[in-house]
C-alpha cells in the first residue's frame, strides 16, 4: 500500500517540477552553448565588426541569465512549496478527506509524503548543482575530460575519499529528510487549534529550531565538562578515525531527529487529527 | 460491545474550543437499513460522520463499527461521501477509478465505469474541467461502487437541484449493498423520506429520536417530514422563543 501512496504521491508532485526541471536543463543547454559561442575566434572577430553586434550579443546575454536566474528561484520556490503544500493539502486540506479513509496506516501516508518531497529537495539539489557546475565549466573554458580528471584526483587524495563521499551522500538525504519531517511535525501541531492553524505551524517550526539549538548548546557545554574535547583533541591525531567517528556523529543526530519527527506526526496524525 | 450492530456509539461528545458540537451520544446501528440522520444546521450530524471515520476525534466516548474502533479495518468497511470534493484537480476520472481499485478490496470497477458512461463522463475526463455537480456525481458513483458494509453519505442532496436530487436518490438506493447500512445525513426530509427504514433526530449534539419510520408513521400518523418541523420549530423571539 506504501508504494501505491508513493506511486500517487510522486504524480501529484512531479507534474510540475518536471516541467520546471526540464526548462532549467534547457536553459542551462543553452547558456553553455552561448558561452561556447562567444568563446570562438570567429566570434570575437565578428564582434569587434560592428557596434550593433556588441549590443545584441550584450542583450542575449543578459536576456539569458534573467531567465537562467529566474528558472533557478522558481525552482526553489516550486521545491519548497511541494514540500509544504502537498503534505498540508494533501493531509490537512479537502484532499485529506480522502486520503484519511484510504485503509491505510498513517505512518503510510507521512512516509509516501515525505519520501516523496525529499526526492524532490534531492531531485532539485542535485539538478542545481549539475546546471551551475555546467555554466561555469563552460564560461572558464574547462573541458568535461578535464572535470573527470579533477574529481578522480580529488577521489585519491586520501584513502577512504570514496568512503567519504558516499557517507556524505548519506547524511545529506537523510538532513534533506529531516528537515521535511521538521515542516511535518510543525503542520501537525499547528492542526491542533481550530484557528490561526499555519500561524500555530509557524511558531512550532520556530520552537522547535530554537529547542534543538539549545540541545545542541547544552550538549556541547556538558560535553565539555565530561572531557569530550580532550578526547576530540587526542582523536583528531589520527584523521581516519576522527573523520568515521565526525560522519557517525552527524549521521546519529540526523537520525534521531528524523525518528522524533515521524513519531510525533505520525502520534499526532493517529490521534489528534482534527479535520475540519 | 456487540458485533451484531454495525455502529456503536457510548457516550460519543466533541467540543470545538468549549462549543460542543456533540454531547452523550448514546446510538446503536443495525445491519441492512437505510437510515436518515436528520437534524439542522449546526446539529451535529457532519461531527458524527466525521468521528465514525476517524477523521476527528471524540472528546468523550467511544464508538465502534462492526466491533472495531475506527482504524484501518473500518475504513476498509465504510464507503464515505464527505460534503466537499475531495479529489486532486490534476486526476482523470481513469486516475480515481485506478485509486479506488487499488485501496479498496470492495470496489467494482466495472460498475463505477457503467455509471459513468450513463452519465457521458470519459475515464480520460479530467476533474478540473469537470462542473461542480459533475464532481460531486463522479464522488457518488465511487463511493456508492463499493460494496462497502457501512455507508456514510453526508449531506449529498444538499445544494443540487430536483432533477440531480432524484438522479443521486436513485444511484443510492439501485448501488448500495443491500447487507450493508446507509446512514444519510440531511435536513433536507421530503426528498428521502421515502427511502428511509430509521431515523435518527439530531439537535443541538444530543440524539432526540431514533426510532423506525414505520413505527413513527403508525403511532404518530405523521410523515418524517412534519415530525422533523415539529421537532425543530423555531420560534422567533418576539413571539417567546429561546436565543440559541
Amino acid at each position: 500500500m506504501t508504494g501505491r501512496l508513493i506511486k500517487f504521491e510522486m504524480r501529484s508532485s512531479f507534474r510540475h517540477l518536471l516541467i520546471v526541471w526540464a526548462a532549467l536543463m534547457a536553459m542551462t543547454i543553452l547558456m553553455c552553448i552561448i558561452y561556447a559561442v562567444s568563446g570562438m575566434d570567429s566570434y570575437a572577430a565578428f564582434m569587434d565588426s560592428t557596434r550593433v553586434a556588441e549590443v545584441i550579443s550584450a542583450i542575449v546575454h543578459i536576456a539569458a541569465w534573467l531567465v537562467y536566474v529566474a528558472l533557478m528561484v522558481a525552482l526553489v520556490v516550486l521545491t519548497i512549496a511541494i514540500v509544504i503544500l502537498r503534505f498540508h493539502r494533501g493531509l490537512l486540506g479537502d484532499e485529506g478527506y480522502l486520503m484519511h479513509t484510504l485503509p491505510v496506516k498513517e505512518w503510510q501516508l507521512i512516509t509516501s509524503k515525505g519520501v516523496v518531497a525529499a526526492l524532490a529537495v534531492l531531485g532539485s539539489s542535485i539538478l542545481v548543482a549539475i546546471s551551475g557546475f555546467m555554466v561555469v565549466s563552460t564560461i572558464n573554458h574547462v573541458s568535461i575530460a578535464q572535470i573527470m580528471q579533477d574529481i578522480a584526483a580529488f577521489m585519491h587524495t586520501e584513502k577512504l575519499m570514496p568512503l567519504l563521499v558516499v557517507e556524505g551522500i548519506i547524511i545529506a538525504i537523510l538532513g534533506i529528510l529531516k528537515s521535511v519531517y521538521q515542516i511535518y511535525a510543525s503542520l501537525a501541531i499547528g492542526q491542533l487549534v481550530n484557528r490561526y492553524r499555519i500561524l500555530l505551524a509557524l511558531g512550532a517550526y520556530i520552537g522547535i529550531g530554537t529547542v534543538l539549538s539549545i540541545i545542541a548548546m547544552l550538549g556541547v557545554f556538558f560535553g565539555s565538562l565530561l572531557g569530550l574535547d580532550e578526547w576530540i583533541s587526542n582523536l583528531s591525531a589520527n584523521v581516519t578515525a576522527f573523520e568515521q567517528v565526525v560522519m557517525l556523529f552527524c549521521f546519529v543526530v540526523e537520525a534521531i531527529q528524523l525518528v522524533i519527527f515521524h513519531i510525533v506526526t505520525e502520534r499526532i496524525m493517529s490521534r489528534k487529527l482534527n479535520l475540519l | 460491545m456487540n458485533t451484531n450492530a454495525l455502529v456503536e456509539c457510548r457516550g460519543l461528545g466533541k467540543s470545538f474550543n468549549g462549543r460542543i458540537a456533540l454531547q452523550n451520544v448514546d446510538l446503536t446501528l443495525g445491519r441492512g437499513k437505510v437510515i436518515g440522520l436528520l437534524g439542522p444546521n449546526g446539529s451535529g450530524k457532519t461531527t458524527l460522520i466525521k468521528i465514525l471515520n476517524g477523521l476527528l476525534q471524540p472528546t468523550t466516548g467511544t464508538c465502534a463499527i462492526s466491533g472495531a474502533m475506527p482504524g484501518t479495518y473500518t475504513k476498509s468497511i465504510i464507503s464515505y461521501l464527505p460534503d466537499k470534493s475531495y479529489f486532486a484537480d490534476w486526476m482523470k476520472v481513469n486516475d480515481l477509478l485506478d485509486m479506488f481499485e487499488g485501496f479498496y478490496m470492495d470496489f467494482d470497477r466495472a460498475k463505477a465505469e457503467t455509471m459513468c458512461g450513463y452519465l457521458g463522463i470519459h475515464p480520460t475526463d479530467r476533474i478540473k474541467e469537470m462542473s461542480k455537480g459533475t464532481r460531486e456525481k463522479i464522488q457518488l458513483i465511487l463511493v456508492m461502487s463499493r460494496n462497502a458494509e457501512l455507508y456514510l453519505l453526508d449531506e449529498p442532496i444538499a445544494g443540487v437541484d430536483p432533477a440531480a436530487r432524484d438522479y443521486i436518490l436513485n444511484t443510492i438506493i439501485n448501488n448500495y449493498n443491500e447487507e450493508g447500512t446507509i446512514l444519510i445525513s440531511t435536513h433536507l426530509i421530503t426528498d428521502i423520506e421515502k427511502i428511509l427504514d430509521e431515523v435518527v433526530f439530531l439537535r443541538e449534539g444530543r440524539v432526540i429520536r431514533h426510532e423506525a419510520v414505520d413505527d413513527i408513521r403508525m403511532r404518530e400518523g405523521k410523515s418524517i417530514d412534519e415530525l422533523f418541523k415539529e421537532d425543530f420549530r423555531m420560534v422567533p423571539i418576539y413571539e417567546g422563543g429561546e436565543m440559541r
